[in-house]
Order: C-alpha cells, then structure tokens, then sequence
C-alpha cells in the first residue's frame, strides 16, 4: 500500500459526519481529501484525481448533485458514491441519474464504508 | 390541540432519571468529545429557532442529527433527529418543544466511557 496519492475524497458540509467518515477512512491507512462542500469537492477531485469521492448531496455552494454532474461532463470516470439520507425515492435516484456510481445510506455504519471503500480501492489502479 | 396524548416535557419518570452509559473504542475519544459538545451548542440553536419559527434551521439540525447520531454510538440521537425533521416539516411547535426537552435530558444523562 502506499499513502503517496490521495486516495479518496470526503465531500460532506455536516462536520460530524466527515470527521467520523475521515477518521474511519483513516483507521484504514487510507489517505483522504476533504471537501465541504460541492465546488471544493469538483475542484479537488479534478486536480487531484482521487480513486473514489464520497460526495454528500446536499451542500451549500454547489449541491452534490451540481459537482457530480460537472465531473461527469469534464471526464472524471472514477466512482462516485452518494453520501445520503435516502436510500430509495426521488432523491436516490436523482443521484444516480445525476453520475453517481452507488449510495451510502446515512447514518453510515463503518463495516459497510469499509467494505465498500476496499473493494473500490482493491481494483486494479487502486491504491490499496 | 388534537386529542393525541403527548409525552409532558416536565414529565419525570424513574427511567428519565438514570444514567445512560455508553461504551466507545478509545481512539474515538478526541472525535466524540467534539461530536458532544457540538450537540450542547446545537441545542440552543433549536431552542433559538424555535423561539423565531425558524422550521427550516429546525429541520436541518434535524436531518444532521439524524445523519450522525447513529454513527458516533448514540442511535437514540439518530432517532431524534429524525423526530425533529419531522416535526420541522408539520411546523409542529409543540412537539419540537418537547423533543429539545428529550435531547436535553438524553444528553444530562448520557455517560461515555471508552476503552
């Protein structure tokens, strides 16, 4: 494993929330980037080009699904995972038709972002 | 006023009385800590929204604290958050009244211990 490249971006305007998903991450010996809210996130991941975003869908600035869209058209072909509320319903799929790869259901359980994060990370170009 | 019974906030039961201990890995300490204090905070910005029928910062609390409760250890905290947006949604002065009471209380009683 090496921490030389970032490795995966926490989009996510509610601190607590992105503390608890940084730290998670990083108990993983994953690397993290953070972004509060969606137009860090679109810059970051384009100038950064981390394996996976974890992107909150309501956020101030530019909404979640504004920077996921915005990716998608400037070519950013990695996956997205909407960080949401709503595990089904309009919003859900919003965030799929607006880019977004899967969704993780809030309140995050961390055996389920570990899962998920490691079988992203463990393809080929991945980091882990 | 509906005839719905609802939980009196001034209500004092045996169980509102004892301590809610809750047992966390230690390497969570720094961020729980944090997480907590910011609820204390949280707490008068809903009664300071509730004071000015501000439903809209009301249902934001709300939909955060239903977001992080669960994940910090405190499920209890994710439910109520839930309550909140709900009760943002209705415009429901009344019951969120009595939901900050809940919070309140929860968090007078809550002791974290790590290990």
């Amino acid at each position: 494993m090496t921490q030389a490249e970032p490795a995966v971006l926490v989009a996510e305007d509610n601190e607590d929330i992105r503390e608890l998903v940084v730290h998670q991450l990083r108990r993983m010996g994953v690397n993290v980037l953070q972004a509060e809210n969606g137009r860090t996130a679109l810059d970051l991941a384009l100038s950064r080009q981390p394996a996976l975003v974890l992107m909150d869908m309501d956020m101030p600035v530019m909404t979640g699904f504004e920077a996921v869209a915005e990716l998608r058209l400037r070519g950013y072909t990695k996956p997205i995972y909407a960080l949401t509320g709503h595990g089904e319903g309009p919003e859900a799929e919003r965030a799929l038709s607006s880019g977004c790869d899967a969704l993780l259901a809030k309140p995050i359980r961390s055996d389920v972002l570990r899962a998920h994060v490691q079988s992203v990370l463990a393809r080929p170009g991945g980091v882990l | 006023m509906t005839g719905t019974r609802r939980t009196n906030p001034a209500e004092i039961t045996r169980d509102s009385l004892q301590p809610r201990v809750v047992w966390l890995e230690k390497d969570l300490e720094q961020l729980v800590t944090r997480f907590l204090r910011r609820k204390e905070d949280e707490l008068a910005r809903l009664r300071q929204a509730l004071s000015g029928a501000d439903f809209e910062t009301i249902r934001k609390l709300g939909h955060d604290l239903k977001g992080a409760g669960e994940g910090f250890g405190f499920p209890e905290l994710s439910i109520l958050g839930a309550k909140f947006e709900l009760a943002a949604r209705a415009a429901d002065a009344e019951l969120i009244a009595v939901h900050i009471t809940t919070m309140e209380r929860y968090l007078k009683r809550l002791q974290v211990r790590f290990d």
